[in-house]
């Protein structure tokens, strides 16, 4: 069943409370995801696309809605749900080598089987001279891809992403990019990345949902039907062009 | 800061011994120089005398042994107990509100207002003393403890959840080192009180140790045995520092500290 | 950077100033701390160091009674809670003078300090021993073997040294414990020291709380001690005019004391704070008389071989104690009353 529903989202509404004044972030988002698809969240800052990948890793409740992952609702975090942040989240008191392996490390995997598989990450995401290094030795785009590489070697079911790239140099921004999706060729996996950056959803997605202000919902859908493999001088393309024109007009 | 280089260690260390010797040399000069009493200001080379007469008949090694004893017997208790209470106050509320209300009500009471009180339950035993450097040293480990402990950057509980960890894991994989830091600061401080409080601690009912020594040199007019029991404390928390900043060095790389 | 430095030195010199106009008039003292210098204040108004005792009863009654006034004196009392105290007060020259036991005043002298003693305004038996029947001490032999406390410096220490003399005990025989005497009394009712040497009325509070549990060991006849009167020699040689108005003044609070026991029990109650019971009890331990005498030159020389013999002090020779008496204005004013050879 190729094309069957991984992820579903529902009529979400989540409201922020805090001192008796409420927000609501989000409210009436529904969308879904099929499997291995690579689907871009794309919307302005504030627009509550961070809070709705959130509910989704099961770190908020939502008011309203519900969120299904393979037909069964999600209640809290789980290692089924991979999560990427923007400020990458890697653990300053491990290495890179036991930030890779922390995952696998709560399965009870055998020591042998854990570092094989942290050396395959290791090796992909280019990080294999640094292993030992702590998160503080790292410029900001090799944390990034050590974060990648936890979330992946864990092997979740889908892997959320939110704006992974967006305190990263255009340069480290562009490479990462590339090797994301490298990687995602090669290990077909739903994907759901958060952007606010035009460019980087029409060279990422499969379909770009453009959500509108807060309190977001999808304002439109959009087939990227550009084709893969995908590299960066594609935004120079006569499709690309015509393509960011639609998008941006959803955007208006 | 240029960088950390050996020859650069070197250097800095070369430096501070200067500056010390320079301390030494100044105080000599200017206690010799008549401007202030000799009998009470007098200079390192009486101290120095001092010592050689306190070491001779091994009333120094036997005061030393006992405070570091004193010192590091409170520090670890101190510790301990700091340590558990600041988990239990920063990570869960009902903690929060009661002990943790407590413990800042008695954190304003000084050692040394204890002291009488340590003798009339304690004894003069070296439980009234070790109590009273307990009593200096808990304060700023609990509070420092408490402040890692609730603060703990919530992303790194979440991105510990989705790689799959239950409560226990979390808090082994998260809270414990997350609130390590703050723990390293507050253990610091720790260090630094024992040995404050400790000239507290043996004021009461003590019959040897370096507090105990400088308050009974003052009941005989020994200034130049108070003194080298004052500089010998500052030296003993010198290097007790100096330890400390390494051990953490090496234990914990991932952690700043100068 | 260097703008960082600038404000930071700034506010340093800044606190420091703020921190000297607190201290305000205080300044000249802390200038006197420092520099250990002879007393810079006029003569009008002085200060007296005086510990919670009995010895100095002669003193406060010539402060309340208004005798040093009658001198054209001013006298204003610093209280603190021991002789030692005090002596470090006028060794420091926060007080002109100060009154103690003559223990401590051996000691400063044995160490190089040059302080004198004006007059002595008592002799007295305050130190004594107290020990727990229970623990199995009757007589003094049976102190072998206990937990004894003493307090290093003082005039109890001395007695203690002549009283194991007398009884044939070396300190060796003895466990002897260091404390402060108000520990003393917590702990022998504690159990946790056997008994102990110190002054009065320490003594008189662990009799209450112990009763017939408890032995006294008095030292009178054995060793009689003296409160002496103490300033710097300097400020005695700059002015030998306010020392004779001073024991003047103590003259007149003696004669009064002899003759105005309740008010002078008053006087005393009021000054050291002890309960009347306490009092009461005590008061006769004390013969009140402003004298130099021999003896007390004898009982300095006596206590300054102890203290060396001990290892105590580090000083090379002996020193001279009658050079540590100031006989002039006393002799002056009654020469009876000094017997100093």
């Amino acid at each position: 069943m190729k094309n069957a529903k991984k992820l579903i989202v529902k009529d979400l509404e989540i409201v922020y409370c805090k001192h008796n004044r409420s927000l609501t972030a989000v409210k009436g988002l529904s969308f879904a995801s099929r499997e291995n698809e690579f689907l871009c969240l794309l919307g302005p800052s504030g627009c509550g696309k961070t809070t709705a990948l959130n509910a989704i890793g099961g770190f908020l409740s939502p008011k309203n809605g519900e969120i299904l992952l393979n037909g069964e609702p999600i209640t809290g975090p789980t290692r089924r749900i991979g999560i990427v942040f923007q400020n990458y989240a890697l653990f300053p008191w491990k290495s890179v080598n036991d930030n890779i392996a922390a995952g696998l490390r709560m399965k009870g995997l055998s020591p042998y089987k854990i570092q094989k598989t942290v050396n395959y990450y290791l090796k992909v995401m280019q990080l294999a001279n640094y292993s030992e290094f702590y998160p503080n030795e790292l410029s900001g785009g090799m944390q990034q891809r050590v974060a990648v590489a936890r979330t992946l070697a864990n092997d979740p079911e889908i892997i959320l992403m939110d704006e992974p790239f967006g305190s990263l140099d255009a340069q480290t921004r562009i490479n990462l990019q590339e090797m994301l999706l490298r990687i995602w060729q090669e290990h077909k996996k739903t994907l759901i990345f958060v952007t606010h950056d035009i460019d980087e959803a029409l060279l990422l997605g499969d379909r770009i949902l453009v959500m509108t202000k807060r309190p977001g919902r999808i304002r439109k859908e959009i087939r990227n039907i550009l084709p893969r493999p995908r590299f960066y001088e594609l935004s120079t393309s006569n499709e690309y062009a015509k393509l960011k024109k639609e998008v941006i007009k959803s955007l208006e | 800061m240029p960088e950390a280089t050996t020859a650069f260690n070197k250097l800095s260390t070369a430096i501070t011994i200067g500056t010390f010797a320079g301390f030494f040399i100044l105080w000599e000069l200017v206690s010799k120089s008549g401007m202030f009493n000799a009998n009470l200001f007098p200079p390192p080379s009486v101290i120095l005398g001092a010592f050689l007469e306190s070491f001779a008949d091994g009333e120094f090694k036997r005061d030393v042994s006992a405070s570091i004893f004193r010192v590091g017997m409170g520090f670890m208790l101190g510790s301990i107990l700091g340590i558990s209470l600041g988990l239990m106050t920063g990570r869960v509320y009902l903690f929060r509100v009661t002990i943790g209300q407590l413990l800042n009500f008695l954190r304003n009471i000084p050692s040394i207002a204890f002291v009488p009180l340590a003798i009339v339950w304690l004894g003069i035993s070296e439980a009234s003393k070790i109590f009273l450097v307990v009593w200096g040293v808990i304060f700023p480990v609990w509070i420092n403890t408490h402040q890692g402990a609730a603060q703990i950057n919530e992303q790194y509980l979440w991105a510990i959840r989705s790689l799959g960890a239950n409560r226990m894991q979390a808090i082994k994989e998260v809270v414990l080192p997350s609130t390590l830091p703050f723990v390293v600061v507050g253990l610091r401080m720790g260090i630094a009180l024992a040995f404050i409080t400790l000239v507290a601690a043996e004021i009461a009912g003590a019959f040897y140790g370096i507090g105990y020594r400088i308050s009974s040199s003052h009941l005989i007019f020994r200034v130049d045995k108070m003194l080298l029991g004052i500089v010998t404390l500052g030296l003993l928390g010198f290097f007790a520092d100096k330890l400390y900043v390494f051990a953490i060095k090496k234990t914990l790389p991932w952690i700043e500290i100068r | 950077m260097a703008r960082l430095a600038f404000w930071m030195i700034g506010g340093l010199i800044a606190a420091l100033l703020g921190f000297m106009l607190i201290i305000g008039e205080d300044y000249s003292n802390l200038g006197f701390v420092l520099f250990g210098n002879g007393a810079k204040n006029q003569p009008d108004t002085i200060y007296y160091a005086e510990p919670a005792a009995l010895g100095p009863v002669i003193i406060f009654v010539a402060i309340d009674q208004g005798f040093f006034e009658k001198q054209g004196l001013h006298v204003v009392p610093q209280k603190f809670s021991s002789g030692r105290l005090a002596l470090d007060a006028v060794m420091t020259n926060n007080a002109q003078f100060g009154s103690t036991s003559e223990t401590p005043f051996m000691h400063s002298v044995l160490q190089g300090n040059d302080v004198v003693v004006i007059a002595t305004v008592s002799e007295h038996h305050e130190a004594k021993a107290i020990a727990r029947k229970d623990k199995g001490i009757a007589k003094p032999k049976d102190l072998k073997g206990k937990k004894v406390a003493t307090l290093p410096g003082t005039n109890s220490d001395y007695f203690m040294h002549l009283f194991l003399e007398k009884n044939g005990l070396r300190p060796s025989d003895l466990q002897i414990i260091s404390m402060a005497p108000q520990e003393m009394v917590i702990a022998l009712v504690r159990g946790d020291i056997d008994a102990y040497f110190a002054w009065e009325p320490h003594i008189f509070f662990a009799k209450k709380e112990l009763g017939n549990k408890s032995v006294i060991f008095d030292s009178d006849g054995l060793y009689n001690g003296m409160h002496a009167v103490v300033m710097q020699r300097e400020f005695v040689n700059k002015n030998p005019e306010t020392v004779k108005k001073i024991i003047k003044a103590f003259l007149e609070a003696e004669l009064f004391v002899k003759q105005n026991h309740e008010k002078t029990l008053e006087i005393a109650e009021l000054h050291t704070g002890m309960g009347r019971e306490a009092l009461d009890g005590i008061y006769n331990d004390y013969r009140y008389e402003v004298r130099l005498s021999q003896e007390l030159i004898e009982l300095l020389n006596k206590e300054s071989e102890w203290a060396m013999d001990s290892g105590v002090s580090k000083a090379a020779k002996k020193p001279d104690f009658r050079e540590s008496v100031y006989t002039d204005a006393l002799k002056e004013i009654n020469s009876s009353r000094v017997k100093v050879k």
